[in-house]
């Protein structure tokens, strides 16, 4: 555990104590207003642009504006300059076509189960009058409850899988990553290998076999960003499985 | 304010007061629309029970088949959860907005911005997890309630799928659950000190919880990992 407070916060009025020294003009430093000087020690928010000196971008871990993204950074990479290596962002895609229809007609079932008491009571009553016979009321009551429950766990686990986003880093892959959510991590060391399926990279999760089939997808279409996660992986060492 | 990382996530120590303010100042600033978005969420949901009433009267009275009074029954619950649900995350959104200083209105109670239906499936699942907890005695079902307590904000705010956003909310209430807990037992004193009020109270207190809520989930943000 870390107390970030023990870190001097920057105070954006008054120089750095070890900011480097102005070496010429240029651009101010977003935390100490110094002239920056050269491109060598600068760096660039990824977010808002705001440059600052390499030390006080270091020390802050942030960047001074409050209204950007980045105040509260999510990634301790939050210049470009950091970021220009092993930094490979996949964007979510759109959600298909069918799932959210699917996830409805699944949901819509559940939501409306009048309640046990009136199924029993209106099922009593259908008995009553001979309309129907018991085992059927039960198959159906069982079929309501829980296909509709089957089916949307189903596709909520289908969509976590093939729907989200993922930022490969020097850690690993990071689902759901934004400028103001951590996302969920996957570190080198849990991958085991990935499978090029039609949804993107699927990702083969260490002591979870059952990811060769569905598991985390790193949606990206055949083509450019394809190849530069595959080459990313190979880089790191995980194995392709279906090569 | 003592700032720890755990679990790479920043946990502020939050107290109560410090939600209770948040969303004080937020209502203070946006009451008229506060109190009109009530309004119109009230109506909506009142249209919505209609339908379930009328299907059960009709059923009890013997206007209705059996099976036909229990099919409207069950159109009638699901327009209901729908519309309910509808207007909770079109709330919620609004509240992180009022939270943000952004100006709101009270039509923005119906604007869940697409994350409708991935919000209604997080709130099945929530629902099932809970329901799991309770049947195991109780107390895990308030614990597994108040670890999800976030997940609808992540599923509005981030866009997060439903299973993500579950996951979400269990890591970003780590070490606070017990906040988490005493924040809804106030929301339900705050409820039945608006109900107390001729049910007029209701139009504050409402809105005041879902705007302490949405200040929980503000003051949980997500740092960068140590070891990262």
């Amino acid at each position: 555990m870390i107390d970030k407070d023990a870190l001097p916060a920057p105070d954006p009025g008054s120089p750095a104590p070890d900011a480097p020294a102005p070496t010429g003009e240029g651009p101010a430093c977003g935390w100490c207003s110094e002239p920056i000087g050269v491109e060598a020690v600068m760096r660039t928010c990824a977010s808002c642009g705001a440059l600052y000196h390499r030390d006080c971008a270091a020390r802050s871990g942030r960047c001074a504006d409050e209204t950007c993204d980045l105040a509260r950074p999510s990634h301790p990479a939050w210049t470009i300059e950091t970021r220009a290596e092993g930094w490979l962002l996949v964007p979510a895609p759109r959600p298909s076509g069918w799932l959210r229809p699917a996830m409805v007609c699944a949901v819509l079932p559940i939501a409306g189960f009048p309640g046990g008491d009136r199924v029993v009571a209106a099922g009593q009553q259908l008995i009553g009058q001979g309309a129907i016979e018991p085992w059927m009321l039960i198959s159906v009551a069982m079929g309501l409850a829980i296909v509709p429950w089957a089916a949307v766990l189903t596709l909520a686990g289908l969509e976590n899988a093939t729907q989200r986003g993922a930022l490969l880093d020097a850690h690993g892959a990071l689902f759901d990553h934004s400028p103001t959510w951590r996302g969920a991590r996957l570190t080198w060391d849990d991958m085991v290998g990935f499978r090029i399926t039609a949804g993107g990279v699927r990702l083969v999760v260490r002591g979870r076999p059952w990811t060769r089939f569905v598991g985390p997808t790193i949606p990206c279409e055949e083509g450019q960003l394809m190849h530069q996660v595959v080459e990313t992986l190979e880089r790191r060492g995980v194995r392709r499985y279906d090569a | 304010m003592t700032r720890t990382i755990r679990d790479g996530v920043r946990a502020d120590e939050v107290d109560l007061g410090v939600l209770f303010g948040d969303a004080w100042r937020a209502l203070r600033a946006n009451l008229g629309a506060f109190f009109g978005a009530t309004l119109l969420a009230t109506v909506m949901l009142a249209f919505a029970a209609v339908i379930v009433g009328v299907a059960m009267w009709a059923q009890i009275e013997g206007h209705l088949d059996p099976a036909l009074g229990l099919a409207g029954e069950y159109v009638g619950h699901a327009v209901l959860a729908v519309v309910g649900q509808w207007v909770f995350l079109g709330g919620l959104r609004m509240c992180l907005a009022a939270l943000r200083g952004r100006a709101v209105e009270a039509t923005d109670v119906f604007d869940a911005d697409g994350a409708l239906v991935p919000g209604l499936v997080a709130g099945m699942i929530v629902n099932l997890l809970v329901g799991l907890g309770v049947v195991m005695c109780i107390v895990p079902g308030i614990i597994v309630g108040c670890a999800t307590a976030l997940a609808p904000l992540f599923v509005v705010d981030k866009r997060l799928t439903p299973i993500a956003a579950v996951r979400a909310s269990i890591a970003a209430t780590r070490g606070r659950r017990f906040t988490v807990f005493a924040m809804y037992l106030s929301m339900y004193l705050f409820v039945i000190l608006g109900l107390v009020a001729l049910g007029l109270g209701l139009l504050v207190a409402i809105p005041f919880c879902g705007l302490v809520l949405a200040a929980l989930y503000e003051r949980t943000w997500p740092v960068a990992r140590p070891d990262a």
